[in-house]
């Protein structure tokens, strides 16, 4: 009981450290910095990773509601969304197919483990998706966890100099960018930016989700 | 106040995502199938903004947070690295960088392409009514 409650104020130190990091290095993105200061501290003073899942449950369960919460944005933006609604749909069908490509290449090139490539094939899609897919075509759902995960850090530490390469500016198609390649890890990381961009992540992760599990069903045989 | 209605009622429609998923074996998680019902709830006014404007700016705001203990959780997996360390590597960076330039580039052309055509469509009424 009582760890639990460390867990839950270890991570409430470590995001606020964060934000307080962020405002000094606005460079350094804060879920990276949060991530990496929880698990230093709790390395330290416990090393106990069940007793820190049992009490993380509690702050973890606030993304059901804040993902519910996405629709205010949304809703906000849906007319702009009906005029263009074509073009992102393009964009995260494009998106989805060259994750999944990706991935089978290099598998291919390295010939890594069969069960590795399936759990990976769906690690671009937000986590509860990717958990579901994984399973439905024979990887392991914690592992799909795992990477699912990563690719959200990696593509939120890559997005600012990948969208100045590409001169991708426009709102709609930043926040479909991230959306498609870093799910709702991206999204959060776009809402202290612009609304536009967190209505645009928002679609986007909801379209890559259903687009990669039409992708994905001829691998479940 | 305002904050806990608004709470109640992001937590109301997350429930109703959640069992109508699991119900209806919609193939969608319960989070997302309870965004798209706000939304739908939103738009067509049966749900004001305003009742869950406030909870859900506070919530959006926060979201990284939510996401700390999932990561965090999940980090104890980093031993797998050594299973294959390049090609897991390899696809964690190149994956995410591909699908960000092409589904950008892609969104990005599209909406110039329409632009442009709205601008003509412009021009071209603008010339007949001169004319």
């Amino acid at each position: 009981m009582l760890s639990q409650w460390l867990a839950i104020l270890v991570t409430l130190a470590g995001y606020r450290g964060a934000l307080l990091v962020n405002a000094r290095f606005p460079r350094l993105q804060p879920i990276i910095v949060a991530v990496v200061l929880v698990w230093l501290i709790w390395w330290a003073a416990s090393d106990d990773w069940e007793a820190f899942s049992d009490g993380g449950k509690w702050i973890s369960f606030w993304l059901g509601p804040a993902t519910v919460a996405l629709a205010v944005p949304l809703a906000k933006q849906i007319r702009e969304f009906a005029h263009i609604w074509r073009g992102v749909l393009l964009g995260v069908c494009a998106g989805c197919a060259v994750a999944i490509a990706s991935v089978y290449a290099i598998h291919w090139c390295f010939g890594t483990d069969d069960l590795l490539l399936r759990s990976m094939l769906s690690k671009s899609v937000t986590t509860p998706i990717a958990l579901e897919l994984a399973a439905s075509i024979g990887g392991v759902p914690a592992l799909a966890a795992f990477f699912t995960a990563l690719t959200g850090m990696v593509g939120v530490m890559i997005a600012r100099p990948v969208l100045k390469w590409g001169r991708i500016t426009d709102d709609w198609a930043i926040g479909i960018a991230v959306g498609t390649s870093a799910h709702a890890i991206g999204t959060a990381s776009l809402n202290r930016i612009s609304p536009v961009q967190t209505a645009a992540s928002s679609v986007a992760m909801i379209v890559a989700g259903v687009v990669t599990s039409l992708y994905l069903i001829p691998f479940s045989y | 106040m305002k904050m806990v209605t608004g709470i109640g009622i992001l937590l109301a429609f997350y429930g109703v995502g959640v069992l109508a998923s699991e119900w209806l074996h919609i193939p969608l998680p319960g989070n997302l199938v309870g965004m798209l019902l706000l939304t739908i709830g939103l738009v067509t006014g049966w749900i004001r903004m305003e009742w869950v404007e406030k909870a859900s700016m506070f919530l959006i705001r926060h979201m990284m947070l939510f996401f700390v203990p999932i990561i965090v959780g999940v980090a104890t997996y980093l031993n797998l690295f050594a299973q294959a360390p390049w090609p897991i590597a390899l696809s964690l960076i190149v994956g995410p960088l591909l699908v960000m330039l092409v589904t950008g580039r892609v969104v990005q052309s599209y909406l110039h392409r329409q632009q442009q055509k709205t601008e003509a469509a412009a021009v071209e009424e603008r010339r007949t009514l001169d004319a």
